[in-house]
């Protein structure tokens, strides 16, 4: 039987310190909070719940093994109730490695280990030596190698597709916006424990004055107080700078979290890698993508960049969001080197595609509900203001026009000898490629709208869809729909689908 | 099995699901002479009497139509590279499921499916929407046989 390996010892550190984040920090600031509202007085005890965890902490790393057998990966683990869990190597869709600025200093990292079925990862480790985590590498995308004919051919060597410089984080920071989060963050943790109020006074210098500037301005606009310019100039600038600061805190996060953001091709894997404080080390093997999705939003297109995703058919959600980052294949790319990214993925042209349109009943459809939309809009806004209704009307219906005119106009599909690629959305536009080897089921489907104009829909499911990559293709023709489907359906059914 | 051709389900399953209607019915019926005593009160027992009487009639009569219809917007087609399943009356939809996807599949049957010697075909894929694929109302043999049917060959899954 080949060797059983265990944990690092300083799992039992790690462990600890998950602990004290869980109870011991929230205790604390209930303890600053608590003294000014005195209804804190049980959270010191919640620290003792930190006993028992940590009891646990320790069980955990000594019963804790794996070992490697010929064409399995197993973990044996638990005291009293003993769980032995074999993953075929073949199973194994991705192995994440993180490590924050502790497991750095101390040479450890942190491994997850997916395979396509669950919504969590089926193997946690925290944690392993940096050197077991090259060993784990190694041997589980090893036995693959050479018996895999749908993978493109790739040179052996690592071939960087893409390095991010500062100057490209920053772009992106300024484009995706993350700020939102971060100061979204900062600011729930301070309002939960009270310190907003404390510190607007030491950090302002006595009551803060101004404050409710902007709130006390919209209300004054809609009571139809006569307001003057200055305070409308003043309400304005408040809130553009608030929008500029979360710009900049965005900019910073992605500089931090993306920092030396690097895509490679491995022996065909992916491998991206990431972080300046937190390094990220995720390997996802080209055949695993199960759809690509290529996002371009209005800034995108100001600065002629698109974001380039992956979805695999691994776990779905993570406790932290981390996955989300990790399946960005391209954060921020510029639109030029697309064509040549997609061609290194998945080893077909994107930029000679035959796009074709839907049908062309599709916009006086697409244009009655924009249409409800706005009549909507309009009725509540004649109950409430009366007169303003009148010239915003034109204006909504215009709007609701134009919206369908484009949602149309930008909507179309491609077929090519290997794909279907869907592409939707005027303003914020997706790209969705899907290989036929992926296909799970295709469907076509039609409601009473469609039958009255003889339009069809055609869906087609894959492994570890998300909302964003769902591929469905509204307003065909019927008769488009149905060779469509038919020819889906034949493609599939002659691909053997290789998770 | 007829291997090729569009199959219709077993027309046994129209009895059934006519069965299934009037348990329902039943329920809807009580639900309709409670719900509207405790809201209009035993004095306008004549509006209960209506309520109940016209709902119940309504529903039982639409229920036993319904169970037919639907049987005739259901079929199904195995070939060689998979099953197709065409059902849905308002929102028809035709999906297919190719051989080489299928994770695994069930025959089930519940105690009234027994009765009446009839199966549940479930076949689930590593799909997302469709990733359990139902044909109810299939006779339990044929069910059976689609099941060989669609099992892989060879072990031919190797990732």
């Amino acid at each position: 039987m080949p060797s059983e390996n265990r944990l690092h010892p300083y799992s039992i550190l790690f462990a600890f310190l998950t602990q004290i984040r869980l109870f011991v920090v929230p205790g604390l600031f209930v303890m600053v909070g608590a003294s000014s509202r005195g209804d804190g007085w049980w959270s010191p005890w919640m620290m003792l719940f930190i006993i028992p965890s940590a009891i646990g902490a320790v069980l955990r790393y000594i019963t804790f093994r794996y070992r490697y057998d010929d064409s399995d990966m197993v973990i044996r683990s638990g005291l009293v109730f003993r769980k032995e869990r074999h993953i075929p190597y073949a199973r194994i869709q991705n192995i994440d490695a993180v490590q924050n600025v502790l497991h750095r200093l101390l040479h450890v990292v942190e491994v997850k280990v997916e395979t396509g079925g669950g919504e969590t990862a089926e193997a946690r480790m925290s944690v392993l030596p940096m050197t077991a985590f090259h060993e784990m590498r190694a041997r589980v995308f090893a036995p693959h190698r050479g018996i895999d004919d749908e993978a493109p051919a790739v040179p052996k060597p690592p071939e960087a597709l893409l390095r991010l410089g500062t100057g490209e984080l920053l772009l992106y920071g300024l484009i995706e916006n993350r700020g939102a989060v971060v100061a979204g963050a900062v600011l729930g943790v301070l309002w939960e424990y009270g310190l907003v109020d404390r510190l607007a006074p030491s950090v302002f210098d006595g009551p803060v004055r101004g404050r409710g500037a902007v709130r006390n301005l919209v209300r004054d606009i809609i009571a139809d107080v006569t307001v003057s310019v200055d305070r409308i100039m003043i309400g304005i600038a408040v809130v553009a700078a608030l929008l500029v600061l979360v710009r900049f805190l965005s900019m910073g996060w992605a500089a931090v979290r993306l920092h030396g953001f690097q895509l490679s091709l491995i022996d065909g894997d992916a491998r991206t890698e990431y972080g300046l404080l937190t390094r990220v080390a995720a390997t996802i093997p080209l055949r695993r993508i199960q759809t690509l999705s290529i996002r371009e939003t209005p800034l995108h297109r100001l600065f002629r960049r698109v974001a380039v995703k992956a979805d695999t058919a691994g776990g779905r959600v993570d406790e932290a969001g981390a996955r989300t980052d990790r399946e960005w294949l391209a954060p921020t790319l510029r639109r030029a080197a697309l064509p040549d990214l997609v061609r290194s993925l998945l080893g077909h042209a994107y930029d000679t595609l035959d796009w074709r349109p839907v049908a062309p009943g599709a916009f006086r459809r697409e244009v009655k509900g924009w249409l409800f939309v706005a009549a909507v809009m309009c009725a509540g806004l004649a109950y409430w203001t009366r007169w303003w209704a009148v010239p915003v009307m034109p204006v909504l219906i215009a709007w609701a026009v134009l919206c369908a005119h484009q949602t149309i106009k930008h909507l179309g599909w491609a077929i090519t000898d290997e794909a279907i690629i869907l592409k939707r959305g005027w303003l914020w536009r997706r790209v969705v490629i899907v290989r036929f080897a992926k296909i799970q089921t295709v469907s076509i489907g039609e409601n009473p709208f469609d039958r009255r104009t003889a339009m069809a829909a055609v869906h087609v499911d894959t492994a570890g869809a998300t909302e964003r990559s769902v591929v469905h293709i509204p307003y065909l023709a019927r008769d488009t729909a149905a060779s469509l489907h038919a020819r889906l359906a034949r493609e599939a059914a002659h691909r053997q689908f290789k998770w | 099995m007829i291997l090729d051709a569009e199959q219709q389900l077993d027309p046994r399953s129209v009895a059934l699901n006519r069965v299934v209607g009037w348990y329902v019915t039943a329920g809807i019926s009580l639900a309709l002479i409670v719900g509207s005593v405790v809201l209009l009160g035993p004095r306008r027992w004549y509006w209960c009497l209506l309520i109940w009487v016209a709902g119940t009639v309504a529903f039982g009569w639409f229920s036993y139509r319904w169970a037919e219809i639907a049987y005739r917007h259901t079929a199904y087609r195995v070939d060689a590279d998979g099953i197709e399943i065409k059902a849905g009356v308002f929102w028809r939809e035709v999906s297919n499921v190719p051989r080489s996807r299928i994770q695994h599949t069930d025959v089930s049957q519940g105690p009234l499916e027994r009765k009446y010697g009839l199966g549940r075909l479930v076949i689930y894929t590593a799909g997302t929407a469709d990733s359990k694929v139902e044909l109810p109302g299939l006779a339990h043999e044929t069910a059976l046989q689609i099941r060989d049917h669609l099992l892989p060959r060879e072990s031919a899954d190797a990732v």
